[in-house]
């Protein structure tokens, strides 16, 4: 039996604390930064306080996850737990155990089997790739895929370290911090369920984005060359979503909503112009969910779903294209019928 | 087809990602494949290079063996990173596997390696540089994998825990970002004690008696826990253990009791192959390779 699956629930947890772009920029000492806000369509980030970390982001979005589900979490059989970053506070990051087990435990999933999937931003649609192919061919029935990202660290570094506008860790002032947890599972009444496809690496261009230790400072830094990632990403990704939408019988002006990797304001629109260009069609909206957030890294997705539903602008049978760029290079495509999690979160129509 | 890969002398440091692509190099030798037939390649270590967070450790591998770096000829390799601690390797094959038994590829691989990140900056990093490549691809016999099953003790993830901190390094009194294990000392009992745990509801389930398994592989850390498990099991020369002179093998472990028998026909003449790894958390993954 070939099962389908579907997104049954989503989780957010956001830290309290606000930084904005302003505060960032005014210690870095170069004319051209103060455009940075502009550019990147990024006003605000939330940041931990003392006390929070990837931990308590995942955590709390997980439970956020379960508040908004009808599992209750000892009906889970699979958690993957999808962070880059693992910080235990920050500048202490954990390797063992995976952090999966510290979630399983918190929210008491003892039934479950977990690990820990890295996949740099792609994580969370790695982890729903997986998810999905658990639930087709019968292993599991539900699973929990969760984030949580402390990530802002990194902007310490790279203020300290920019000191031309072209500086490679400049991507490392677009980042926020969030939590996201989504619950897939099977689907039993012969609905339509998502399609995960075409998840292909193109490691040619695995050095455009590096995020790594350094002996001599606290934390991690990344390194981007973001205008060639951009612009590889974009080339390389548009026979890959035409291959996706084939595979759905599906054009691009099909698509309700788009919802690629959030980086910044002007790839986005660059991105999707070009993409019009290609497909000779545009789709209903591209979401552009930074200006509160800027980049979570791997939850960025869910964070844009989960407050589009509390807004109530999906309708029941919207069709929903999650695009993945990630370091890697990482491409892949989720696409999915909006179906009655619309309900779950308040919307009526 | 399995293959590994150990720095030759041991006073040449290898780091994890060059020894894990040279294991992986050799596998697809072995198996005499191209690596353009790969099409999902999962890293299962957990102590790399520069503690590299981005981009995952397999994309760096996929590049340096050659599988797809660009996709063509309808050929693509999807890369990402599984860390489940010392039962890494066995959930990356049940991950494979599930992959391959649905039909959505035909040929995986499954990669691991560690080594100490930033050379003598760490505390209590005892394992020794080792990495290891395992190719998984349909079946064309009756031979495979036939059951996985994980397990997890989580009132033990005290037992064991590393993570990095930024400290006052005590060698030169400079601050720096160094790598921490703490392992408690009944940390090994523990181990063995969850492992029989498993064993006994795995063989249960399986409807296996302890006497039908011809041969256990059982993960190589942390040390001293084969020779525990042995004076538990009435198993001894079916047990596979790895000398490892000084230090102890980690992700890699259960690979290097695989290759031992692979490399000597055992594997091949065995009806029974159990896998039985143990990691951190406490966490067992045990799985089971029948022969026809």
């Amino acid at each position: 039996m070939n099962w389908k699956s579907q997104f049954e629930s989503i989780g957010v947890y956001l830290p309290e604390k606000r930084l904005s772009t302003k505060e960032i920029v005014s210690n870095i000492d170069l004319p051209a930064i103060k455009k940075f806000e502009l550019l990147t369509g990024i006003k605000e980030r939330r940041v931990c306080s003392p006390g929070e970390d990837s931990y308590t982001l995942a955590f709390s979005a997980a439970r956020d996850c379960l508040n908004h589900s009808k599992y209750q979490a000892k009906d889970l059989d699979l958690i993957l737990c999808c962070s880059i970053s693992k910080h235990i506070d920050e500048s202490s990051y954990q390797y063992e155990p995976p952090l999966s087990i510290y979630i399983k435990d918190y929210i008491g999933a003892k039934a479950a089997i977990n690990f820990d999937i890295t996949n740099a931003c792609a994580g969370m649609l790695t982890g729903v790739y997986i998810a999905d192919s658990f639930i087709q061919r019968g292993a599991i029935r539900s699973c929990m895929v969760v984030s949580g990202e402390y990530i802002t660290s990194l902007k310490d570094h790279a203020v300290a370290n920019s000191r031309k506008i072209m500086s490679s860790e400049l991507a490392s002032l677009t980042v926020g911090d969030a939590g996201a947890a989504v619950i897939l599972e099977r689907v039993t009444n012969g609905g339509e369920g998502l399609v995960a496809s075409n998840f292909t690496t193109i490691s040619k261009y695995n050095h455009l984005c590096i995020g790594k230790q350094s002996r001599k400072s606290p934390g991690f830094f990344m390194k981007t060359k973001a205008k060639k990632i951009h612009q590889v990403s974009i080339s390389s990704s548009k026979a890959i979503v035409r291959a996706a939408l084939k595979e759905n019988n599906l054009s691009f002006d099909q698509i309700d909503y788009v919802i690629p990797h959030q980086t910044s304001r002007s790839s986005i629109l660059s991105g999707a112009k070009d993409y019009t260009v290609y497909f000779g069609t545009r789709p209903g909206k591209i979401i552009i969910n930074l200006r509160n957030y800027g980049n979570t890294a791997s939850t960025t997705h869910f964070l844009a779903l989960y407050r589009y539903l509390n807004e109530k602008r999906f309708r029941q049978g919207d069709r929903i294209m999650l695009l993945s760029f990630a370091s890697g290079l990482v491409i892949g495509v989720v696409i999915f019928p909006m179906k009655r999690m619309v309900k779950q979160y308040g919307n009526k129509n | 087809m399995v293959a590994i890969s150990k720095p030759r002398f041991n006073f040449f440091r290898r780091r994890a990602i060059s020894l894990t692509a040279t294991a992986a190099k050799k596998c697809l030798k072995k198996a005499n494949l191209d690596p353009a037939l790969i099409e999902m390649l999962v890293y299962t270590g957990i102590y790399r290079d520069e503690h590299i967070a981005e981009p995952a450790i397999a994309s760096l591998i996929q590049k340096r063996i050659g599988a797809n770096p660009i996709p063509q000829n309808g050929n693509a390799t999807f890369s990402f990173d599984l860390n489940n601690g010392g039962c890494g390797l066995v959930s990356g094959i049940q991950l494979v596997d599930g992959f391959i038994r649905s039909g959505k590829i035909r040929q995986g691989m499954i990669i691991t390696g560690d080594a100490e990140p930033f050379k003598n900056l760490s505390n209590s990093f005892n394992f020794t540089s080792a990495a290891a490549a395992i190719i998984l691809s349909a079946a064309h016999n009756r031979s495979g994998f036939t059951r996985f099953k994980t397990y997890t003790f989580p009132q033990y993830k005290d037992a064991y825990v590393s993570y990095v901190a930024w400290k006052s390094w005590k060698k030169s009194g400079k601050m720096r970002n160094v790598l921490l294990i703490n392992q408690k000392e009944n940390y090994p009992d523990l181990c063995v004690q969850c492992m029989l745990v498993s064993l006994k509801d795995f063989l249960k389930e399986a409807q296996l008696n302890l006497t039908d398994i011809d041969l256990i592989l059982p993960s190589q850390s942390p040390k001293g826990i084969i020779s525990k498990l042995k004076d538990q099991i009435n198993l001894d020369e079916r047990i596979i253990e790895v000398e490892c002179r000084g230090g102890e093998f980690h992700t890699a472990g259960s690979a290097l009791a695989l290759l031992n028998v692979w490399n000597n026909s055992r594997f091949n003449q065995s009806r029974n192959i159990l896998f039985l790894t143990v990691g951190s958390g406490i966490t067992t993954a045990l799985a089971l390779y029948q022969n026809p």
